[in-house]
């Protein structure tokens, strides 16, 4: 059974957050659940008559792009969940916390699972053979309950193998404050955060609102944040129709500048708006894996594998496929960010 | 009328069988007369069929199929199929059976070296995304039924408010506004709804 690598499937679910992780003993563990008409709901369902379990749904935090499956999860599936866990980020009365909350509720009423809270300290997943351990690092209760913005107390779930941190899911939280927690152990791959566009990087318009000396300062203290964290990878699952400017191309390039090979699940404006237009995808990650595709926007990478196999994390085997096409973009922010312009060999990532 | 192309196919390919009779096969090697190279066409249909239609595979660009005059096999370019010419009326089915084959052999984890390039070319020609809409069972949704008229609009659980389509609304015929339902909702690309159906009224606040 220590042979069988653990599966980490990062899923394109349009704008929004969602992996399953495959674990040894086949059950599944789900971080986030992606929005309202996630693909991940098409899955399961296919699903419906294989003895599937799943270990537990965390939700690192209520947002619809991270929670908003739960309800169609839960209606179909609660016979298989063995327990959910979230966290209080906003009013206990606010209606999208209640509807989010209602229908996880009723399972645990139901007697089908268990509610947890995501608090730092707690383990989700353990495995001693392989020394490997999935668990909360942030918000502590104090973080939890003192945050103003559902955002700001995001939880931070990290994967780690021995002494190192191979996955950081952050969810929606700063850049500044994922890199202060994180960076004691920099992951291997980050997750986002926030799609791509961390809510501390300024957008266009507030670079025109701020005096050069404030945006200077911001940007320095951004980059420092992107060299504490020192990730080999980064994950960032954006949608194409999205309304808030994710992914910003200035952080796709400052992850790249530090050597980060930057994957996102879908094309957006910032690196080519014709394909955009003709929804002409670059790669069909998620088909390719057999997994469901997102409902909305174009494709970049889709969705990504990752085997942890003796403590080292391996992509799966369209990377290179990937980066290839990537290259015939007319703005690929990944790749400038790394310095390559056209007609040079592609970034050697791998090393 | 499934190919169109310049040339015509058959008087071409009978012209070129009763020449392979005629002239010795080491005299063909030497200059290979223009009917017996290989002729491609293209292949006019674009959608189709699998579950007796309930489930269509939509292409993005028509296929383009070779015809090897010298073996009377055709060959559907980046679908790895071939077959002979006379049964070419199969080809559609053919090339729904290899997207099948290969849709659950990557569903499954079992796809070869070869079978995982010949699946990355296929994905390139096909709408995926639509394929797998047609395939979803309807997601179960919380909403609430801001009006009927004169648009029905639905918010749903997660805050997002959608204009639903007037057909479609008709399932909401006895609710009324304000009503908070689930139901199972099948939906489209861009999360459109298609249908609705299994309405249950939940229980609001102070009942």
């Amino acid at each position: 059974m220590s042979d069988t690598p653990l599966e980490i499937d990062c899923w394109d679910v349009g704008q929004g957050d969602c992996t399953v992780i495959k674990l040894p003993s086949a059950k599944l563990l789900i971080i986030d659940v992606g929005p309202r008409g996630s693909p991940l709901v098409d899955w399961l369902n296919e699903r419906r008559h294989e003895p599937i379990r799943i270990e537990a749904i965390v939700l690192t935090h209520n947002d619809a792009d991270h929670a908003g499956a739960l309800p169609s999860i839960i209606m179909e599936h609660k016979s298989r969940i063995e327990g959910i866990w979230m966290l209080l980020d906003r009013e206990v009365n606010a209606p999208h916390f209640q509807k989010i909350f209602r229908s996880a509720l009723e399972g645990e009423h139901g007697g089908f699972y268990r509610i947890r809270r995501v608090e730092n300290g707690q383990t989700l997943w353990e495995d001693e053979t392989r020394q490997s351990r999935l668990h909360v690092i942030y918000p502590g209760f104090s973080q939890n309950i003192q945050a103003t913005d559902p955002n700001e107390t995001s939880g931070v779930i990290v994967l780690e193998s021995g002494e190192n941190r191979l996955v950081a899911w952050p969810g929606d939280l700063e850049l500044r404050t994922a890199s202060a927690v994180l960076a004691s152990k920099p992951p291997w791959i980050l997750i986002g955060p926030h799609h791509g566009g961390p809510s501390d990087y300024p957008t266009k318009a507030v670079r025109k609102r701020q005096s050069t000396d404030d945006l200077r300062n911001r940007m320095v203290e951004l980059r420092a944040a992107v060299e504490a964290l020192r990730a080999s990878r980064a994950y960032i699952s954006v949608g194409t129709k999205n309304r808030y400017h994710h992914p910003r191309p200035g952080y796709l390039r400052l992850l790249a500048s530090q050597g980060a090979r930057v994957v996102c699940s879908q094309l957006t404006f910032c690196c080519e708006r014709e394909r955009v237009h003709y929804n002409a995808h670059v790669l069909q990650g998620s088909a390719l894996l057999g997994l469901g595709p997102a409902r909305t926007g174009t494709s970049c990478r889709g969705s990504m594998r990752l085997f942890l196999r003796d403590g080292k994390l391996i992509p799966d085997e369209f990377d290179l496929v990937h980066i290839e096409r990537v290259s015939e973009l007319l703005r690929p922010q990944c790749l400038r960010g790394a310095g390559w312009s056209r007609g040079n060999p592609l970034p050697n990532f791998t090393a | 009328m499934i190919f169109a192309t310049a040339a015509s196919t058959a008087s071409d390919m009978q012209v070129a069988e009763s020449y392979t009779r005629q002239i010795p096969s080491r005299l063909v090697a030497y200059a290979e007369p223009k009917w017996l190279k290989r002729q491609q066409y293209v292949y006019r249909r674009k959608v189709l069929p699998i579950e007796g239609g309930r489930v269509l595979l939509r292409l993005t660009q028509n296929p383009i199929v070779e015809v090897d005059p010298s073996t009377r096999e055709c060959e559907a370019l980046g679908w790895d199929i071939r077959m002979p010419c006379d049964k070419v009326e199969n080809l559609s089915k053919e090339m729904a059976r290899r997207f099948l084959d290969l849709f659950s052999k990557a569903d499954a984890g079992r796809l070869t070296e070869a079978e995982r390039s010949s699946w990355l070319k296929i994905l390139d020609h096909v709408d995926f995304v639509a394929f797998s809409i047609d395939r979803a069972a309807p997601h179960y949704l919380e909403g609430t039924l801001e009006r009927m008229e004169p648009v029905c609009i639905v918010e749903w659980h997660d805050g997002e408010r959608q204009r639903i389509d007037w057909q479609v609304a008709r399932a909401f015929s006895a609710l009324r506004a304000g009503d908070q339902f689930g139901a199972y909702v099948k939906l489209g690309k861009d999360n459109s709804v298609r249908s609705i159906e299994r309405i249950v009224l939940l229980a609001t606040d102070g009942e």
